[in-house]
């Protein structure tokens, strides 16, 4: 009897830890990891942001500028509805930051993406800086981001990758997800990805 | 007598043409909304489905709004995760179908709002179509769908 408890109680655990296989997420998972080197941005609430602020944490990172009516707004909004989802689930849960990093320095003051970011999340984070450190982050890591002059007079519009980025609590590139996204996909991928350090 | 079936006839010609006319230039706009935005944006999106029921396509060549400084007709794209988003010269609705305007597609891009827009306020858009007609559309201001 209590050997049969004890094995269904082992059974359970082993199931329960088993790491999920990366063909069950539908994200890209870099192994290994891509380490990145600092950098030196600026939060929305003007402090620094560095390598540093991305340890300790699983943050997801958005690369996109807020004159970008469309995608931008669309993919904070589906960010907030995973956030919520894993709100649910406390372990889930833990130590996630959202950061939105700005391809559009020239606009996007640490002002503007104070006004902006927390729109979306209060706890989400809105990253700028000068566009040699923007560069700097967004060549190590592959991001796209051309600016597309218009017309005489009227304001510039940005290219832009359009995948979100996953790092692990060691500050490396560990996922990358594709659009469109969506939310109920995000946070599945990112618990089962969780398993699998 | 004659005369005046004459006039009669007439009169239902011209209604007739009218009617007809009417249903080649009327589109069918539901669930148009603009995209609440945060505090200080200067550029908004708006969405709609516009329906074509009659038998000819329709272009959509521009809008415009009093509330807002300038619109232009817009399409993101998505190719090899790069994100773009380009001017279009129109829509088109073909005839019979439906032109859905949508986030991470084509949208109204309205840019300049004269005032703070916020959540549940209402915006009219005209929209100019190809055919000589405009079209008035009310669309309200949601946080998210």
């Amino acid at each position: 009897m209590v050997l049969s408890l004890g094995v269904g109680v082992w059974l359970g655990n082993q199931v329960f830890k088993r790491k999920p296989s990366l063909e069950e997420i539908t994200a890209t998972v870099l192994n290994p990891p891509k380490t990145v080197m600092d950098f030196r941005l600026t939060s929305h609430r003007d402090e620094p942001f560095t390598l540093d602020s991305l340890k300790g944490k699983w943050s997801f990172l958005f690369f996109g500028y807020t004159h970008c009516p469309d995608i931008c707004p669309t993919t904070l909004h589906t960010l907030a509805q995973m956030d919520r989802i894993l709100a649910d689930d406390r372990d889930a849960h833990a130590n996630v930051q959202v950061v939105f990093v700005s391809v559009d320095p020239r606009r996007d003051t640490v002002q503007q993406l104070g006004k902006y970011v927390p729109y979306f999340n209060r706890a989400f984070v809105g990253v700028t800086g000068s566009e040699d450190e923007i560069n700097r982050v967004t060549k190590q890591l592959g991001v796209l981001h051309i600016r597309v002059e218009q017309k005489q007079g009227q304001d510039y519009l940005v290219d832009h990758s359009a995948s979100i980025m996953l790092f692990s609590p060691n500050g490396a590139l560990r996922a990358l997800f594709g659009a469109p996204h969506e939310a109920q996909r995000l946070a599945a991928d990112f618990k089962k990805i969780r398993k699998l350090e | 007598m004659t005369c005046k079936r004459r006039l009669l006839a007439l009169v239902c010609v011209a209604l007739a043409t009218c009617a007809a006319q009417s249903q080649t230039s009327m589109l069918r706009v539901t669930d148009a909304w603009i995209r609440a935005a945060p505090p200080g944006a200067v550029v908004l999106a708006g969405y709609m489905t516009v329906e074509n029921p009659g038998p000819k396509d329709i272009k959509i060549t521009a809008a415009e709004s009093p509330q807002f400084g300038m619109i232009e007709l817009h399409r993101t794209a998505i190719e090899d995760d790069v994100a773009r988003m380009r001017k279009q010269p129109h829509f088109l609705v073909p005839a019979g179908e439906k032109l859905v305007l949508a986030p991470n597609g084509r949208h109204l891009m309205m840019m300049m709002p004269n005032i703070p827009l916020q959540s549940g306020d209402n915006v009219t858009v005209v929209l100019t179509l190809d055919n000589g007609a405009s079209l008035e559309v009310n669309a309200p201001l949601r946080s998210i769908r």
